[in-house]
């Protein structure tokens, strides 16, 4: 390691560091506006000057940027030094001579970088009398305000959205001193990961325009480390509420997860839980509807009378959720016991998630993290739109092109802003995109052969798998686990293989579910014979798992009881006897498993309304109140986790996840906000959680550790404070804590295999139905002289996840229902590109209809149809499905 | 500092006479005591007593809601959210500061970069109930400018509100045009 001289003092820095990180490493003061840890130096903003001595005996120095110069061995550089100094509080006076005098009214205001910076160099008063530049800003979407006059043209923005994240539309014009940052014209920023420029900008220039309509500071924010809900990558997001509603969501740093980075459906879609439709009061609404017309405390006496007597003749059964937490799904568990739980994963999806966790879990390929995606060199893209069903991963992916130019093959139905810088986009139905995987497996067992994905794949040093489970079509993933048991054979090596999955705990769920219990439509088939005759969902909705709307909606009336726990109003919750209001992720703790088989833990922000309690907490009320308090005997969130840590050995170490409970820092508990906290006697309590657990809401400054609160140190108020929390700039935290990894890991590729893959590892169900029989996407009728389509759903990053798009902002941002088809199809079933119609879908087992507007896409297989997955009107699909169209057009 | 920890016997004597002293010569002095309430004693202008919240010279509400008052405040007593209307204009929702715990330090007055927040001589606030001590915006908010007559912050503030445009500000350029090339 380099020793170098700063201010005389000697320090040792990492190999490769230039001097402005060198000095941060050490927690000196530099200022610095343009230098970002993940994005890197360009000299911009003349700000991180310093005097650089050619060697011992040099008196004079220079000026240098510190971001430019390499700390090598004797580097001699000064930050203490009148010249230097002077130089960098004069680069701060010439951005502020046009500076808008706008900080109370600014966003930024409190966790700016340019007012810490102008406070670091002692630029104080202002001393040109001028007139200062304007601009007008621009409209920019629902999600980003623009305010130009802040801007100090430091670049990062487009550095961060065209360089760093593979954007278009936001780009630098006009010349001099009149330089502008924004669009062409006005109009929404079309990339997904747009909100980060509120973190990237330093100053006011984009804010979060959600925020804005109920802002706080930064300092009276209630937070608490989460985990982003809305897909399946368990992003680290930082939530912050004030007043017992949530306000706001940023990124949280993990060093092996999201980065510095959010998707702008993890950013924005804390809406929801503000949002005026959730159920937060005990209800009855089959018999009353909305109305809220029985006490809570009668909801509650009558639904444990239903489940006492139930319980009691084993006609009881419960139905999990792969979006709620392993507590509340392992509660539901002890409350049927493990052969009367289902998970709530529709059939389809559960072969798929099950197939690949047991896989994953025997240690049949490698789960790659999103960093190490990065360092990719040939990713194979089969029958996933990452985009859309797991934004983060699309940017892992332009990282992986656009720094260490990888080359990505796209197979799949739809190629989303992944095929911009895709090397090559095939696209298919679900059968073609299997019949196309398994040529590339055969071309890598015949040494390449013809085929060029396999040629490529061949010759990769770090190849690179990765499918999703939208199309919900086990050949799909047969045909990617053939390709990565191809490169396990010919490379002799361990093969990387990611899967995308849809919710945020769908894996945790799926192994939590380790016997085997009932699938969702054996729960249909046993209600309708009388086997079941009470059912509990927590945080489920069945009408998004199960295509036959009209069967299902029959079953749940005949149940003498259907007791919901959820945070939403569904439709499911609307046909309960008895629901009760569940708390959401912020207003909860809770552990969730991620894609890559990460145990995270997110913690309770904010204390939620009265009546609205964890899933598992109620669900751990119900077992106590049918007399069976020993079974659960938990008094808080840690008890369930270590229930099971004991029961269930693929989650050993989840209860170190978190500091446990009774954890203090310095004689002090972790505070959920910080010593600035404001109008505490204002004779509005701060809404402390009541839940215990390490954090509170009066104590220390969060910790540098483990659980960083809300970033700040003397003089950082911005989120540029993090780098003050880390061994060197751009590692791990502190304490780092990323998260537990089930996974067998192998970071390197470069291991033998342990185990080739074992096809019949897949588990069926125990008490499989005839719904269960996979449908088959081979064509069964060839196309051109039938309406037989095969309908399948395309993931939308607004608008399929069923929480996210609850908020305004994102549901303005989410597409119209649409239907799109080949044109050749279109024509032949006379409807037009935009209009609207009315259609009647009608398959082989159930018929349903839907009101969509009508693409046209001649980049579609001529036999397809494709929906939004995941919208109320499109919630039935559940697998790619013949079926024949009929359609009558909707008067505008 | 020495502190002296032993007297002389004698002390005690002499302690009670200078005390005495002291009381007989307050015989001859002009008694402080006034008889409040029918009698007041005078306040100086500066007096800090009951804050209120002051309008612009064009009677808008001064406070655009920035919470520095609320964070100086050394006893936490001011609580707000803010909010902004149709034009971009920030104002509080609500406002609220708990008197029975205000110690009038003026610290939100000193942070206030509006003059919104203003502390009066008034200092007749007793009341028979405690929560009555917390006084909401409309308690608050008077009708003129208080100690200063003139400061408008949006006239200086960079953000465009109803009725004044990018440019319009004090000392600012009318907006740049961007397609301009012109060097
Ligand atoms: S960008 Fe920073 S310095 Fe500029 S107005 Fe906003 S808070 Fe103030
Ligand atoms: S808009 Fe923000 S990030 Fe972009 S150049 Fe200006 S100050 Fe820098
Ligand atoms: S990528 Fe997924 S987990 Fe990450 S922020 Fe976006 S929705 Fe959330
Ligand atoms: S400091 Fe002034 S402008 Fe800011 S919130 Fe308080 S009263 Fe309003
Ligand atoms: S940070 Fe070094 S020049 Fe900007």
């Amino acid at each position: 390691m380099p020793t170098i001289l700063i201010d005389g003092n000697p320090y040792e820095v990492a190999e490769g560091r230039n001097v402005l990180q060198a000095a941060l490493d050490h927690k000196l003061d530099l200022p610095y506006f343009c230098w970002h840890p993940a994005m890197g130096s360009v000299g911009a903003c003349r700000l991180c000057a310093v005097k650089h001595y050619r060697d011992e005996n040099d008196e004079h120095g220079r000026l240098a940027m510190g971001c430019m110069t390499p700390a090598t061995e004797g580097t001699r550089v000064a930050i203490d030094e009148p010249e230097a100094a002077q130089f960098r509080r004069s680069v701060i006076e010439w951005l502020m001579i046009n500076h808008p005098h706008d900080c109370p009214v600014c966003d930024e205001g409190g966790e700016c970088h340019l007012q810490d910076m102008t406070v670091m160099t002692g630029h104080a008063h202002r001393r040109y009398r001028g007139r200062k530049r304007t601009y007008r800003n621009q409209y920019l979407g629902p999600l980003i305000h623009h305010e130009m006059n802040r801007c100090i043209q430091c670049y990062r923005c487009v550095r961060f959205y065209v360089d760093h994240s593979g954007g278009h539309d936001l780009g630098v014009f006009a010349s001099r001193d009149r330089v502008y940052f924004g669009r062409v014209e006005e109009g929404a920023l079309e990339s997904p990961f747009s909100g980060n420029l509120v973190e990237v900008c330093p100053t006011g220039v984009f804010t979060d325009k959600t925020y804005r309509r109920h802002y706080a500071r930064k300092w009276d924010l209630q937070s608490a480390p989460s985990i982003c809900g809305h897909c399946g990558l368990g992003c680290n997001t930082l939530v912050g509420a004030r007043y017992g509603s949530v306000r706001r969501v940023a990124n949280r740093y993990n060093s092996e997860v999201n980065g510095y980075w959010l998707c702008d459906r993890g950013r924005f879609g804390y809406e929801h839980v503000n949002a005026d439709d959730r159920l937060l009061k005990p209800q009855t609404p089959r018999r009353d509807g909305d109305e809220l017309s029985v006490s809570a405390g009668r909801v509650w006496d009558e639904a444990i009378a239903a489940i006492r007597v139930t319980a009691a003749t084993g006609k009881l059964a419960a139905v999990g959720s792969p979006r709620a937490s392993l507590e509340s799904n392992f509660a539901l568990l002890t409350l049927v016991g493990a052969e009367r739980f289902c998970t709530g994963i529709a059939e389809p999806e559960r072969r798929l998630v099950g197939r690949f966790a047991h896989a994953a879990r025997a240690g049949a390929f490698h789960v790659p993290t999103l960093q190490e995606i990065e360092g990719c060199d040939v990713i194979l893209v089969l029958g996933a739109d990452l985009t859309h069903e797991a934004p983060l991963l699309d940017l892992a992916l332009f990282r992986a092109h656009a720094a260490a130019g990888a080359a990505i093959h796209l197979v799949g139905l739809r190629a989303g802003r992944v095929g911009e810088f895709a090397a090559s986009f095939e696209s298919g139905d679900p059968g073609s995109i299997a019949t196309r995987g398994r040529a590339v497996a055969a071309g890598l067992r015949a040494d390449g052969g013809e085929d060029p994905v396999a040629a490529v794949l061949a010759a990769a040093h770090c190849p690179l798998v990765i499918t999703g489970t939208q199309h919900r079509d086990a050949e799909v993933l047969e045909a990617s686990l053939a390709i990565v048991e191809a490169l396990r054979a010919r490379n002799g090596t361990h093969p990387w293989f990611a899967m995308s999955v849809s919710e945020a705990n769908t894996l945790g769920v799926e192994l939590l579910d380790d016997r085997r219990g009932m699938s969702l439509a054996s729960v249909i088939d046993a209600i309708e014979v009388g086997d079941i005759s009470v059912l509990v969902v927590a945080e489920n909705d069945l009408f998004e798992r199960c295509e036959d709307h009209r069967r299902l909606a029959d079953a749940l009336q005949r149940l003498d009881a259907l007791v919901v726990l959820d945070h939403m109003v569904t439709a499911t919750s609307s046909l309960a006897t008895h629901a009760f209001p569940a708390a959401t992720i912020p207003e909860s703790s809770g552990t969730l498993v991620n894609s890559e088989g990460r145990i995270q833990r997110f913690c309770q922000v904010l204390r939620p309304a009265e009546d609205v309690v964890p899933s598992w907490s109620a669900t751990r009320d119900i077992i106590a109140a049918i007399g069976r308090a020993e079974d659960a005997d938990w008094q808080h969130l840690e008890d369930v986790t270590a229930a099971i840590e004991a029961s269930h050995p693929a989650f050993d170490g989840a209860t170190k996840l978190a500091p446990a409970l009774g954890f203090q820092l310095e004689h002090q508990p972790i505070s959920r906000v910080g010593h600035r906290y404001s109008g505490r006697n204002a004779t509005i309590r701060p809404d402390a959680p009541d839940e215990p657990d390490a954090l509170t809401e009066v104590g220390g400054l969060g910790p540098d550790g483990a659980l960083p609160v809300a970033p700040r140190t003397p003089g950082w108020n911005s989120n540029e404070a993090i780098n003050r929390f880390r061994i060197e700039v751009d590692g791990p935290l502190r304490g780092d804590n990323p998260g537990l990894r089930i996974f067998a890991t192998n970071g390197n590729g470069a291991h033998p295999a342990p185990s080739p893959l074992d096809p019949g590892r897949s588990p069926a169900a125990a008490t499989p139905s005839a719904l269960d029989t996979p449908r088959s996407t081979a064509a069964a009728t060839p196309s051109g002289d039938d309406d037989t389509v095969l309908v399948c759903a395309a993931a939308e990053i607004f608008g399929s996840e069923s929480m996210s798009r609850r908020g305004p902002a994102l549901a303005e941002l989410a597409p119209d229902t649409y239907l799109r088809l080949h044109p050749k199809r279109a024509e032949r079933l006379g409807v037009v590109e935009g209009r609207a119609y009315r259609l009647r879908l009608i398959g082989e087992t159930f018929e349903t209809s839907l009101e969509a507007v009508v693409k046209v896409d001649d980049e579609l297989p001529d036999n397809v149809a494709v929906i939004p997955a995941g919208y109320a009107e499109t919630r039935w699909w559940q697998q790619p499905t013949w079926m024949r169209l009929e359609s009558v057009e909707v008067e505008p | 500092m020495k502190v002296r920890t032993h007297y002389p016997p004698w002390a005690a004597v002499t302690g009670l006479l200078r005390a005495m002293w002291i009381i007989f010569k307050y015989q001859f002095r002009r008694p402080v005591t006034i008889q409040y309430p029918e009698q007041r004693a005078p306040v100086a202008p500066r007096n800090r007593g009951r804050i209120v919240l002051t309008r612009d010279p064009d009677g808008e509400e001064r406070c655009v809601g920035c919470y520095l008052c609320a964070v100086v405040c050394p006893v936490d007593c001011i609580a707000l959210q803010a909010t902004e209307d149709e034009h971009g204009r920030r104002y509080p929702e609500w406002f609220q500061i708990n008197f029975s715990r205000c110690i009038y330090c003026g610290f939100c007055e000193e942070a206030c970069p509006t003059y919104a927040i203003q502390l009066t001589p008034d200092y007749e606030m007793g009341e028979h109930q405690r929560s009555h001590l917390i006084y909401h915006k409309d308690d608050l908010l008077i009708d003129g400018p208080g100690k200063r007559h003139q400061y408008n912050f949006y006239r200086h503030a960079g953000v465009e509100i109803g009725g004044k445009d990018k440019g319009e500000a004090i000392a600012e350029e009318p907006a740049v045009d961007i397609r301009d090339l012109l060097p």
